[in-house]
């Protein structure tokens, strides 16, 4: 439905949005950097304040947006609640009340598809979205509370990504959603395009990730080939495929369903953005905001998973091969 | 973009110091054993429930089988993971 929406994409305004967020958030960030130092309550306070900026741009762009249901508040209070629910649950995991975001992750999970059965029974589009809410609940509870120590390190990635990806197939076997609807097609863009574009993109995203981060490796230590090869198979198969598939082919997708295409791409942003508070880096979550709706735009502009899945999967390599040069 | 992004500090993944990620995974490897218990009874809860709605049994109302479509996917993670947790509590008790 949304692939044959062709109204131009005002990119010009849409490129003024990170950089107007970015001065957003530095306007709040250097300030609380001075009086608050680099403590725990500067990332506390800074994760809040970009999660209340990021949904203020998403729900209030520089540029019309048009969609066929008018009565977008419902939907937008609803996606509203839910980004504070996934801030709350992500703030209390990385900190030394654990178990109540693990409480708070688990019961949202089983909790999601008996409120979208409650409250949109009527209304498939929102039913369903709240039921992909439940699966990134689901995700983070696996996550979390898999057994790090009975698989090696280099296995731990593939076992649990398998995981959720073994969830999300079943999701979409078992609701009869199509391939085109999440993404799983060529699209409407030559591939060799959509390849260059998430090549272009992804490098560029990783070489930035890793001046922000600057993580420590994760390939088995061995030679340069078997790492490169390493972080190949699992970056692209593994953790692109099933985080793009969750985030944008069912998360950004369901949303694009309810809302119009701005605010679908930036809620949905804003959410992924929050799923990187485990790194407690203050930066990342604007990194990962940014790194959303650049993914979010090229899966709306090609209609196809295969242009975000090979950014994100370039920027993990990139990130983690800059690592391993370093290393 | 000047001194404040290139800062050291701020590109450290770990806030500059190692006490807040230590805390943090003694809270984590404190409260591990009792979300794994639960996400074991949720499963078996979850599995429960799946075999009471399944349509082979009889007629079964509508919202419950909404409910069970919703549920099947993350029933299944949660079963797949609960093998796992079994499998590595097995396998610490027996490994020498």
């Amino acid at each position: 439905m949304f692939i044959s929406r062709r109204a131009p994409t005002p990119y010009g305004k849409i490129l003024s949005i990170p950089l107007t967020s970015l001065f957003g958030f530095l306007a709040l960030y250097i300030p609380l950097l001075h009086y608050l130092g680099y403590t725990y309550l500067l990332f506390t306070l800074s994760v809040i304040a970009f999660s209340f900026l990021g949904f203020t741009i998403s729900l209030f762009p520089p540029f019309r947006e048009e969609h066929p249901n008018p009565h977008i508040l419902p939907y937008a209070i609803t996606s509203a609640s839910i980004t504070i629910l996934i801030l709350t649950e992500e703030l209390l995991i990385n900190s030394v009340y654990v178990g109540w975001g693990l409480t708070i992750a688990i019961i949202s999970m089983v909790s999601m598809p008996l409120l979208g059965g409650a409250l949109w029974s009527k209304d498939e589009g929102a039913r369903r979205f709240l039921e992909m809410c439940g699966l990134v609940f689901a995700s983070r509870a696996v996550l979390s509370t898999f057994p790090v120590n009975f698989l090696s390190a280099t296995t731990f990635l593939p076992s649990i990504y398998t995981l959720i990806m073994v969830a999300v197939i079943l999701y979409i076997h078992h609701r009869k959603i199509p391939p085109e609807y999440t993404g799983l097609a060529r699209g409407n863009s030559p591939i060799h395009l959509q390849i260059l574009a998430g090549i272009l993109a992804g490098s560029a995203l990783g070489w930035i990730e890793f001046c922000v981060l600057k993580p420590t490796p994760i390939t088995p230590s061995g030679d340069i080939l078997q790492n490169i090869l390493y972080l190949i198979i699992v970056m692209t198969l593994f953790v692109g495929l099933t985080e793009e598939i969750l985030f944008r082919g069912l998360l950004q997708r369901s949303l694009t369903d309810l809302l119009p295409w701005w605010k679908a791409i930036g809620i949905s942003s804003v959410m992924f953005s929050l799923m990187h508070i485990g790194w407690l880096n203050p930066l990342e979550i604007p990194f990962a905001y940014s790194a959303g709706v650049i993914f979010g735009l090229l899966f709306y502009r090609t209609g196809s998973l295969i242009a975000p899945v090979t950014a994100h999967a370039l920027g993990n390599i990139a990130l983690y091969g800059i690592t391993l040069l370093y290393a | 973009m000047g001194t404040v992004l290139s800062s050291s500090v701020l590109s450290s993944s770990i806030l500059g110091t190692t006490t807040t990620t230590t805390t943090v995974l003694a809270a984590y490897a404190g409260t591990l054993p009792s979300i794994q218990v639960y996400i074991s009874l949720l499963a078996i809860g979850l599995l429960i429930y799946l075999e009471l709605t399944d349509p082979t049994y009889g007629e079964v109302r509508r919202g419950l089988t909404e409910v069970r479509k919703s549920w099947l996917s993350m029933a299944m993670l949660l079963v797949l993971l609960f093998m796992i947790i079994v499998a590595s509590r097995v396998w610490l008790i027996i490994s020498p």
